[in-house]
């Protein structure tokens, strides 16, 4: 008698157990996945151009559209915050093609210049009539679903950039960020000059 | 008429905080909804009063500036932030700006630019000291008399060609917006002012094939 109700209660027991170590193992790939969705995987590893043509890669592939990758000028490690902006700029603007574009082409250009750095997205597709003057998207209010450009343009303005989306309807869309160029660690005037003292 | 901005001034200095308040109160168009005096304090009224700035000082006990920024973005708290300090050489200056604050103000600027300051800081446009701004973007590279890239140089072809920006931007597949950035910097490198100035430029020192 005891040792049946002993051994219900070591089941009961061991369910419990294996329960709790598969929520806490649910727990952990939730916490890993928001870990991830706040610093991009993809710049852990490779530079903005690599991340940025993974991004696309994989974007081209699950959206069916055609997609071209360009870097000019000269590609150098910028501050993580410039490179992680454009990344996630990238990512919102290619998602917005996919979502509301019907395009057929796709094309993302990292222009690197001396003092600045741009991140273009443009597409072939439908376009809208929606855009103003001054770059602002007359519907960009977070009720008309223009929430993530709000970001966007949050972000961009943080770092002292510009966002400008230019559109025509049946003459596709782009979607420009131009950040300064800020570069990954001391500055390289301060090389040169201890340099030629 | 417009909106009352509400504002929450976060120092540990009680002379400093009745000051700003006395600044911000006296225009009209600003409503001091609380104060904090450290950034702990500064994150829980921050979350309960919904401020749209907060002024932010640096060096506070508890929990300084720059963290308690951080935190504020991390809960999603939605107001502006405005980092105030006495020195536009603060090394926390950059962090704070990383952290997620949208700028920052001098405590000895004059009382127009603070308002100013957090007028621009409400309507989300970042607030740069210039020196500050400089000690940036200082840290950026000039255009000036370095020879034309490639890309400068596919531009410059296709302006020679009589494309307009929207034509050369069409035919590179970028925006007009990039375009323009480049042609400002072909005018920089090459001395000129205009387009028409940029191609003749162009074809004296034999960037383009002649026609």
């Amino acid at each position: 008698m005891l040792g049946v109700r002993v051994g219900e209660q070591n089941e009961a027991r061991k369910q419990m157990i294996a329960e709790l170590a598969e929520a806490s193992h649910r727990l952990e790939e939730m916490i890993a996945e928001k870990v991830q969705a706040l610093r991009p995987q993809a710049l852990e590893n490779s530079r903005l151009p690599e991340a940025l043509a993974g991004e696309v890669a994989r974007w081209s592939a699950t959206s069916g559209v055609t997609a071209e990758v360009e870097t000019t000028g000269q590609a150098r490690a910028l501050h993580p915050e410039v490179e992680v902006t454009l990344l996630r700029v990238a990512q919102e603007a290619l998602a917005n093609v996919a979502k509301h574009a019907q395009a057929s082409r796709a094309g993302v250009t990292l222009s690197y210049m001396e003092d600045v750095v741009s991140l273009d997205v443009r597409d072939d597709g439908a376009g809208f009539a929606a855009v103003e003057r001054n770059g602002h998207l007359a519907g960009e209010t977070p009720a008309a679903g223009g929430f993530g450009l709000i970001a966007m343009r949050h972000r961009v303005s943080r770092l002292a950039g510009q966002l400008e989306i230019e559109s025509e309807p049946g003459a596709g869309t782009a979607v420009s960020a131009s950040l300064p160029a800020i570069p990954l660690g001391p500055s390289p005037q301060a090389t040169e000059a201890e340099e030629s003292t | 008429m417009s909106q009352t901005i509400r504002l929450l001034i976060a120092d540990d200095h009680p002379v400093v905080r009745d000051g700003l308040r006395g600044i911000f109160e006296a225009s009209g168009e600003f409503e001091v909804a609380g104060e904090a005096a450290n950034g702990r304090e500064a994150v829980d009224r921050a979350a309960a009063l919904q401020p749209d700035v907060v002024l932010m000082d640096l060096r506070m006990p508890v929990l300084d500036g720059v963290s308690a920024i951080r935190m504020l973005a991390e809960k999603g708290v939605g107001a502006r932030i405005l980092v105030l300090t006495t020195f536009d050489t603060d090394t926390d200056v950059v962090p704070a700006i990383e952290a997620g604050a949208t700028g920052y103000l001098l405590k000895d600027s004059p009382p127009d630019e603070l308002l100013r300051g957090v007028r621009a800081a409400a309507r989300g446009e970042a607030v740069l000291s210039p020196s500050v701004a400089t000690r940036l973007l200082g840290q950026v590279r000039q255009p000036a008399r370095e020879p034309l890239s490639e890309r400068e140089l596919d531009i410059l072809g296709l302006i020679a060609q009589g494309c307009s920006n929207r034509e050369a931007a069409a035919r590179l597949f970028i925006s007009e917006a990039t375009v323009k950035t480049h042609l400002l910097h072909i005018y920089a490198k090459l001395g000129v002012n205009d387009r028409a100035a940029a191609v003749a430029a162009g074809f004296e020192r034999g960037l383009l094939p002649r026609p």
